[in-house]
C-alpha cells in the first residue's frame, strides 16, 4: 500500500515537473512569437503612414491596423509604445486623415467602451491611447475618469490629460487636485506647459481653490511664463504662510530680475520658511541687489535660514563671496559654516570647469 | 533498544512527511501569491510613467549610501553606475569603513575629492568619522571616511547620519544599479506614503555584459555554481519575497538593495552593528516600531528595479557567505522571538516568523537528520529501498518543480536571459540543484547553526572579486 502510494506520488511529481517544463518552454516560445508580431505591427503602422505626404498614406492598411487595435490588447499596447516613442500621431498634415481612418475603423468607439471597462488596466490604457493619438473628445471623456477608484488609472488619467495639452485638460487636472482625487504634487508635474498658464492664473484667484493655492503657485513657477510673475508677487505680498513660501519658490523658478524687489522684502518676513525660500529664490535670480539683505540674514535666529543665505551669497558674485568667506571661517553655527563652504566649493568647481571648458557636472 | 529505535525512526519518518508537506504547501502558497503579484505588476507597468518621476523636481530626493571596506577593485565602477542613475535629485554617499587598501585613494584620484564640513543630520551610533569629502568633478558624490567598525551596519549608520535626503537607498559596493531603478522605487513611496521600506530584486551579474557601469545584456556564466545561485536568487526574490510582500509579511529587505525612509530608520535606532544579518534585523525592528505605534505602514518588495551583484564563484567563499546568513537569521529570529505568534504583530508575528523558525532555521536540521534516519532505516531493513527511493524522488522532484516555477515567473514577467543557451543553463541548474547542492547547503546551514549555538565568533570571510569591467583589478574584502 505504502509502495503504491509512493509510486503514485512519484508519478504525480514527475507529471507536475514535466508539465512545468513544457509550460516554461511554451511561455518562452509564445512570448518570442508575440514580440516578433509586435515588431512587425509597429513597422506596418510606420509604413502605412508613409514618409510625409498625405498621398503616401495607405488608408486601407491604416484602417486595418486600427481595427486590430480596437479589438486586441497587444495591438493597443503597440500603439502605446509608438506614442511613447513619439512616432504617433503624425504632427503634420497627415494628422486629419490619420484620425479619420482610426475613427472609421471603430477605434474611438472601442476606446470609449474601454474607458468604462471593469479592468483597471484597460481603462488606463484606453485613456492613454485616446489622448496620445489626439483623437477628438478625449478631454471630456478622460476628465470624467479622474475620480477612478484605482490609483494607477488616476495616474494614467493625469498623464493622458497632460498629453491632451489644452485648457480644458488643465481645468480637469486642477479640479481633480482641488477635490483630492489627485495628489497635488503629481497634478502640478502635469501642469508645467503654456496651455496651463491661463487656467492656473484663474484658479489662483478662485476661492474654491484656496486650499490648493500654494500648489497652483508652484505650478505657475514651473511653467516659466512671464505672465505668472505679477499674480505671484501679489500672492507673496498678501498670501498666508504656505502661499508665500510657494510664491517665493515659483518666483525663483521664473528667474525674472523684476522679482528681486518683493523677494528682498520677503527676506524680512516673520516666517523662517518664507525667509529661507526667498534667499533660495534670490540665488536663482543671481541679482546682486539682494547681497546686503542676505549678509544681514547670516545672523538670522534660524540655522536653516542662515544656511540658505550662505548658499545664496555663493551665487551672487564677488560681494557675496566675501561675506561667504567670512561665514565659512568664523561663523559660530556649524550648519551655516558647512553650507558656506559648500557654496564656496561650488564656485570653485564652476571656475575650474570654465577653465578647462567642461560642464561643472560630469 | 532496537525496538525503541525502530519505533523512533518510524515516528520520525512520519514527522518528516508531515513536515515536508507543510513546507511544500507553504511554498505553493508563496508561489501563487508571487505569481499573482508579479502578473498584476507587469500588467500595470504600461500605466506607470516612470519618466516623469525621474525628471520631476518634485520627486522625493534620495541618498544612495554605499558602505565600502577594501573595495578598491569595484568601487569606481559602482560609483560610476550609481551616478548615471536616471533621476533628478540624488546624492551618492560612500562610507569608507577604515579600508586598508586604496579605496579612498582611488576615489580621491578619480573624483578629485576635497575636504568638506558636512555635519550629521541624525543621531545614530557608529565609530568616529575621520572626515568628509566632496567631489569637485561631481557635486552629487560625498565620501565619509570613518574608523573601521568591523561591520557593515556600523558603516551604514555613519552613512545614515550624513545622508541629506528623506529617502536612503542602501547598496553594496560590488553592485550595479539599473539606470531606471530609482524612479521605480520612489514611485511606491509617492503612491503609498505609508511605505517605510522597500526592497528590489538582486540579480547575479557574473557572465553578463557590462557597459559604462550598467548591465546591458544578462547572461549566465559557464560555472555551474554561479548558475545554481542564479536559480536560487530567482526563487528567493521572484517567488519568496514577492509572495511575502503580497502577504504584508516581508522579513528581509536585502542589504545590497533596499530603500527606506531615513527618519523612520533613525527613529527605530538605525542598524545594529552586532547583528550578522543587519538587514533582516532592521526590517524586524521597523515592523515592531510601526506596529507598537499602531499606525498603518508598509514594508514591501517590487521585482522590477534591479541591482546586479557579483556572486561567489568558489565553494569556500559561498560557504562563508551562507554560514553568515544562517547565523544572522538565527540571531535575528531569537532576538525577536517575543513577536512570534502574537496577533499584535499581524501577519509577521502569526505567519512569517513561525514559518522562518520552522522551515528556515530548523529546516536544514530536519533535512540532514532525515537523510541520516533514512540511511539507518535502510541499513536495518526497516524501510523498503523502493519506498525510500520514491520518498527521496518526490522530495527532489517537488524541489525542482518549485525552481521551475521561479523560472516560469521570470519568463512570464521579465525574460532577462534572452539567449537560449543561457536559458538552457538555468533549466539545467534548476534540474540538478536538488541533487547535491541542496544537501551540501543544508549541511552548511546545520554547521553554521551549531557554530552559532556554541557561540563561536563569526568571521566575515574573504571573497575574491574580479570586478565588473575587464579593467578592474581583483581585490579582496
Amino acid at each position: 500500500m505504502a509502495i503504491n502510494t509512493s509510486f503514485a506520488l512519484s508519478f504525480a511529481a514527475v507529471g507536475l515537473l514535466a508539465g512545468l517544463v513544457v509550460l516554461v518552454l511554451l511561455k518562452r516560445l509564445v512570448r518570442g512569437a508575440a514580440e516578433r508580431d509586435s515588431i512587425r505591427r509597429r513597422a506596418r503602422w510606420m509604413s502605412a503612414l508613409g514618409t510625409g505626404a498625405v498621398s503616401d498614406m495607405r488608408m486601407s492598411e491604416l484602417r486595418m491596423l486600427a481595427h486590430d487595435a480596437a479589438r486586441r490588447r497587444p495591438a493597443q499596447e503597440d500603439l502605446l509604445a509608438l506614442i511613447a516613442a513619439r512616432r504617433l500621431p503624425p504632427r503634420d498634415e497627415r494628422h486629419a486623415p490619420f484620425v479619420c481612418a482610426l475613427r472609421r475603423a471603430g477605434l474611438l468607439r472601442s476606446l470609449r467602451a474601454a474607458c468604462g471597462s471593469r479592468s483597471a488596466v484597460a481603462r488606463g490604457r484606453a485613456a492613454l491611447v485616446w489622448a496620445g493619438l489626439g483623437l477628438p473628445g478625449a478631454e471630456r471623456a478622460i476628465a470624467a475618469m479622474t475620480a477612478d477608484p484605482d490609483p494607477d488609472v488616476r495616474a494614467a488619467v493625469a498623464q493622458a490629460l497632460e498629453a491632451c495639452g489644452s485648457e480644458e485638460a488643465a481645468w480637469a487636472l486642477l479640479r481633480a487636485m482641488r477635490d483630492g482625487q489627485l495628489d497635488p504634487q503629481r497634478a502640478v508635474e502635469r501642469l508645467t506647459s503654456d496651455w496651463a498658464v491661463a487656467p492656473l492664473m484663474t484658479a489662483l484667484h478662485e476661492p474654491t481653490f484656496a486650499h490648493v493655492r500654494p500648489w497652483v503657485a508652484e505650478a505657475l513657477g514651473l511653467t516659466g511664463s512671464a505672465r505668472a510673475e505679477r499674480p505671484l508677487m501679489r500672492l507673496l505680498a498678501k498670501g498666508d504662510e504656505p502661499e508665500r513660501v510657494h510664491a517665493c519658490r515659483a518666483l525663483g523658478r521664473l528667474g525674472r530680475e523684476t522679482s528681486s524687489g518683493p523677494l528682498v522684502i520677503a527676506l524680512s518676513d516673520e516666517s523662517a520658511s518664507v525667509r529661507a525660500q526667498a534667499a533660495r529664490a534670490l540665488a536663482e535670480l543671481r541679482d546682486e541687489r539682494g547681497v546686503y539683505a542676505l549678509v544681514k540674514l547670516l545672523g538670522d535666529p534660524s540655522w536653516w535660514v542662515r544656511a540658505r543665505a550662505a548658499e545664496a551669497l555663493g551665487a551672487l558674485g564677488s560681494t557675496g563671496l566675501a561675506a561667504l568667506r567670512w561665514c565659512a571661517q568664523t561663523h559660530d553655527d556649524p550648519y551655516a559654516r558647512e553650507r558656506a563652504l559648500e557654496a564656496l566649493s561650488h564656485v570653485l568647481v564652476e571656475a575650474e570647469a570654465e577653465a578647462i571648458g567642461e560642464p561643472a557636472v560630469a | 533498544m532496537t525496538e525503541f529505535l525502530h519505533e523512533a525512526v518510524l515516528a520520525f519518518n512520519a514527522f518528516v512527511i508531515v513536515y515536508m508537506l507543510g513546507q511544500y504547501a507553504n511554498q505553493l502558497v508563496l508561489t501563487c501569491f508571487g505569481w499573482r503579484e508579479i502578473s498584476e505588476y507587469v500588467k500595470r507597468r504600461q500605466l506607470r510613467d516612470y519618466e516623469t518621476i525621474a525628471r520631476s523636481e518634485l520627486s522625493v530626493p534620495v541618498s544612495l549610501v554605499i558602505p565600502a571596506y577594501n573595495e578598491e577593485g569595484v568601487i569606481l565602477e559602482s560609483v560610476r553606475s550609481l551616478l548615471r542613475s536616471h533621476y533628478a535629485t540624488f546624492e551618492v554617499v560612500v562610507v569608507n569603513d577604515g579600508s586598508t587598501d586604496r579605496t579612498l585613494d582611488v576615489l580621491m584620484d578619480e573624483y578629485e575629492l576635497m575636504p568638506d564640513l558636512r555635519v550629521p543630520r541624525a543621531r545614530v551610533e557608529s565609530k568616529p568619522v575621520i572626515g568628509s569629502y566632496r567631489s569637485l568633478r561631481d557635486e552629487r558624490l560625498v565620501v565619509i571616511d570613518k574608523e573601521n567598525g568591523g561591520s557593515r551596519a556600523d558603516a551604514m549608520n555613519a552613512g545614515l547620519q550624513y545622508a541629506r535626503y528623506p529617502l536612503f537607498l542602501a547598496v553594496d559596493a560590488d553592485t550595479l544599479l539599473d539606470v531606471d531603478a530609482l524612479p521605480r522605487l520612489v514611485r511606491e513611496f509617492q503612491v503609498r506614503p505609508e511605505t517605510v521600506g522597500l526592497g528590489g530584486i538582486v540579480r547575479i551579474a557574473n557572465g553578463s555584459t557590462v557597459e559604462a557601469g550598467h548591465v546591458t545584456e544578462a547572461r549566465t556564466p559557464r560555472q555551474l555554481l554561479v548558475n545554481l545561485q542564479i536559480v536560487e536568487y530567482l526563487r528567493a526574490f521572484l517567488v519568496g519575497r514577492t509572495g511575502w510582500s503580497r502577504l504584508g509579511a516581508i522579513l528581509i529587505v536585502s542589504g545590497a538593495f533596499g530603500i527606506f525612509r531615513r527618519e523612520e530608520v533613525v527613529a527605530a535606532g538605525g542598524y545594529d552593528p552586532d547583528s550578522f544579518a543587519e538587514d533582516a534585523e532592521l526590517v524586524l525592528r521597523l515592523h515592531r516600531h510601526c506596529r507598537d505605534q499602531g499606525r498603518p505602514y508598509r514594508i514591501g518588495f517590487i521585482a522590477d528595479p534591479v541591482c546586479w551583484t557579483e556572486a561567489p564563484a568558489s565553494l569556500a567563499a559561498l560557504r562563508s557567505q551562507r554560514e553568515r546568513w544562517q547565523r544572522g537569521l538565527i540571531q535575528v529570529l531569537w532576538r525577536y522571538r517575543d513577536m512570534m505568534g502574537r496577533r499584535r504583530y499581524g501577519s509577521v508575528g502569526t505567519f512569517a516568523l513561525p514559518y522562518f523558525w520552522a522551515f528556515e532555521a530548523i529546516g536544514p536540521l530536519v533535512e540532514v537528520t532525515g537523510y541520516v534516519v533514512i540511511t539507518i532505516s535502510l541499513i536495518f531493513g526497516w524501510l523498503p529501498v523502493s519506498l525510500a527511493l520514491a520518498f527521496f524522488g518526490v522530495a527532489v522532484l517537488l524541489g525542482i518543480a518549485f525552481s521551475f516555477g521561479a523560472l516560469l515567473v521570470e519568463e512570464r514577467a521579465f525574460q532577462r536571459y534572452r539567449r537560449w543557451r543561457c536559458f538552457g543553463r538555468l533549466v539545467l541548474a534548476a534540474a540538478i540543484e536538488n541533487l547535491g547542492y541542496r544537501q551540501w547547503y543544508a549541511l552548511i546551514r546545520v554547521r553554521a547553526t551549531w557554530a552559532h549555538l556554541r557561540g563561536r565568533e563569526q568571521a566575515w570571510g574573504e571573497m575574491t572579486r574580479s570586478g565588473f569591467s575587464p579593467a578592474s583589478a581583483p581585490s579582496k574584502s
